[in-house]
């Protein structure tokens, strides 16, 4: 795959922050997605990394900053969280989590891109409540056995075990959650919602969703947001002076099928709170249109964006997912009295009097 | 007249719609937000820039001033002759104000018209957005509902748990945007459903009714029907709550791609109903009109 020229890496580049500690992953050294990403260096698992103080007092951003800017200016934690059952470590990020927490949002990112396209969606909305994004297999700084298996399936378990671990080791249950994905990660999300991995899913947001995207990973348009998403999508080529980007997507091909077929159907089919957010009114296909004007979702347009549509539109994303949360009464706002009334009735859904 | 309700119609001049939308307003300001109509009427819901399919609406169930109208809204966006369509229904409200009305969708807001299409083909008929701006500020003017012979009650979307009487709406100040929550957005947005009681719309605006609230609502204010439009439904009409609620769609193959039938309603001197169904009328001069497959999913 060419990088896009407007995010091409140069060799000028200083290391990105979350590359910068070149420890291997422990167990084996990691399969390389490509001849032309030929060794990835990682921070070790299990290490835990907090946000505060910050490493780096970043300065006051001009219009022509193109430097890297750290996790810890948006999420409190990181982590590398091994998952046993999945024979892999997963580069984590989240943020607002108390021991009561009973509610979180859990991020999935793009083909190609990594947790921290979310950063300013997640900055925004963790003053809301608890989030989590994680960089997929193959992704950022995560690593798995086979790196190069970015099937449905695959991340579909990946995502479900991911968290059951996590919270396990917190020694919470798994708390209600809302799954926001873009891109093939908006594919995973309606299958993970769909599978039942996890029983507490209770709302879906799909955030442009389209086949012909797959590829265009890395087009951000904000430079703010390619300053923290981009670094996690480069490594450094070995014994050679230049970056490459961290997941040969091409080579996931055969898999793109698998992420996209018979999802209007799912999505749909799926009994949950559901907003799908585009940034193109035209395009939605028959199955989708058809409900979107029987009014079975909500349907969101963000015209100004391009299709990283969370990372040039972070604000406006945010607010749209926050007023879905609170529509949806998973945040409180609504005027005293009027959520009992209105919300005692339909859970679960019984058939009509 | 004639000229604009035919195949080859022209779109207004700017200043021609400028005075139209002013004319208009004097009359629309008039009406109540439960305007009073007649038998004979017929029933129409959304046409969403579908211009040849109203013309075929025309053909179909008769032309003005033979026939009366109660269209329930939703004349602009995602068709792509939304200026022609929305041109034509305000000109025969201005000629034949008191067969003709005009009720408020959803979709007549300044805020859906900016991303749904119609503030797009303002500009690209216009070269500017005057006319989206003359017809929006009307848009404003429109009633919300109307009441046929008392006893049939038309909106576009459905009730509001903030409403129970039809004094209630009477009372609303509805010459604004369409607000985002609130009684006169629920009157745009809501839906019936097979659940009871109230809901939360999947749509993010409005709510979702159940039968035993239709059931009170029409009790109480001494109703037997509320016809409704707003959502596609194939056959054009569609049932539910045991014939509290019905639902008009006057789209035919919505969007060009939905291969759903359209209907209107046509209720006689005496109440009585019949639903015309009909499809998409044959067209010309489409075939400039780039049609990419969609690709939101597979």
């Amino acid at each position: 795959m060419k990088p896009p020229s407007s995010a091409k890496p140069s060799t000028s580049m200083p290391p990105p922050p979350s590359l910068s500690r070149p420890t291997r992953f422990p167990d084996r050294a990691p399969t390389s997605p490509s001849a032309s990403l030929p060794a990835i260096r990682r921070p070790s698992a299990g290490v835990l990394h907090s946000a505060s103080p910050s490493p780096s007092a970043s300065p006051a951003p001009t219009a022509d900053d193109f430097s890297p800017r750290s996790w810890t200016d948006c999420f409190d934690h990181s982590l590398d969280l091994h998952v046993p059952s999945r024979n892999a470590v997963f580069r984590l990020y989240h943020a607002s989590f108390t021991p009561s927490s009973d509610f979180c949002l859990l991020f999935l990112h793009g083909g190609g891109h990594s947790a921290l396209s979310w950063a300013l969606v997640a900055d925004k909305l963790r003053k809301r409540c608890p989030v989590i994004a994680f960089d997929a297999r193959g992704h950022g700084n995560s690593v798995a056995d086979d790196d190069t298996d970015l099937s449905a399936e695959t991340q579909v378990a990946d995502a479900a075990e991911l968290v059951r671990t996590f919270f396990k080791q917190r020694g919470t249950q798994v708390p209600r959650l809302v799954v926001i994905g873009h891109s093939m990660g908006g594919a995973i999300a309606a299958r993970l919602t769909a599978s039942k991995h996890l029983e507490r899913i209770v709302g879906l947001v799909v955030i442009d969703v389209a086949v012909r995207y797959v590829t265009k990973a890395g087009h951000v348009r904000n430079t703010e947001s390619a300053r923290l998403s981009v670094p996690p999508q480069l490594v450094r080529a070995t014994n050679k002076d230049r970056w490459t980007w961290r997941t040969d997507l091409e080579q996931s091909e055969g898999y793109w099928r698998g992420w996209f077929q018979g999802l209007s159907s799912l999505f749909l089919s799926v009994d949950v709170a559901k907003m799908l957010v585009l940034a193109s009114v035209d395009r939605l296909d028959k199955h989708l249109m058809i409900a979107q004007m029987q009014g079975k979702f909500q349907n969101i347009l963000i015209p100004t964006a391009g299709h990283a549509v969370h990372e040039d539109q972070p604000d406006q994303t945010a607010k749209v997912i926050n007023d879905y949360l609170e529509r949806n009464l998973f945040l409180g706002r609504l005027v005293e009295g009027e959520g009992e009334r209105i919300f005692q009735q339909r859970e679960p859904i019984p058939p009509c009097c | 007249m004639s000229q604009l309700l035919s195949e080859n119609c022209k779109p207004l001049s700017e200043d021609e719609v400028k005075g139209l939308c002013e004319k208009a307003r004097e009359i629309l300001m008039k009406e109540s937000n439960v305007q009073a109509v007649n038998c004979p009427v017929t029933v129409s819901g959304d046409i969403h820039g579908q211009y040849h399919d109203l013309l075929e609406l025309f053909r179909i169930g008769g032309t003005c001033p033979d026939t009366n109208y109660l269209f329930m809204g939703d004349y602009v966006d995602r068709g792509y002759y939304s200026v022609e369509t929305v041109t034509a229904l305000v000109c025969l409200k201005v000629r034949y104000p008191n067969r003709v009305t005009i009720l408020r969708g959803n979709h007549e807001s300044r805020q859906i018209t900016q991303v749904y299409g119609f503030y797009d083909e303002c500009l690209r008929k216009y070269g500017n957005a005057n006319v989206w701006k003359f017809f929006t500020d009307m848009f404003d003017y429109l009633p919300l509902t109307a009441l046929v012979e008392v006893s049939i009650f038309c909106l576009h979307g459905g009730l509001s748990p903030s409403i129970d009487t039809l004094e209630q709406i009477r009372n609303l100040d509805r010459v604004q945007e369409v607000p985002h929550e609130g009684p006169m957005c629920d009157l745009l947005w809501s839906d019936p459903d097979d659940r009871c009681g109230w809901g939360i719309s999947p749509r993010g605006a409005g709510y979702t009714f159940g039968q035993d609230i239709s059931d009170q609502f029409n009790h109480t204010n001494a109703i037997t029907l509320i016809a409704r439009a707003h959502q596609l439904v194939m056959e054009g009409y569609n049932w539910c709550h045991e014939r509290n609620v019905v639902t008009i769609f006057s789209a035919p193959n919505y969007c060009y791609r939905c291969g759903n039938q359209a209907a209107i309603m046509e209720l006689d001197e005496n109440k009585n109903y019949t639903f015309l169904q009909f499809d998409p009328a044959p067209r010309r001069g489409e075939d400039h009109v780039s049609r990419r497959s969609p690709d939101y999913f597979l």
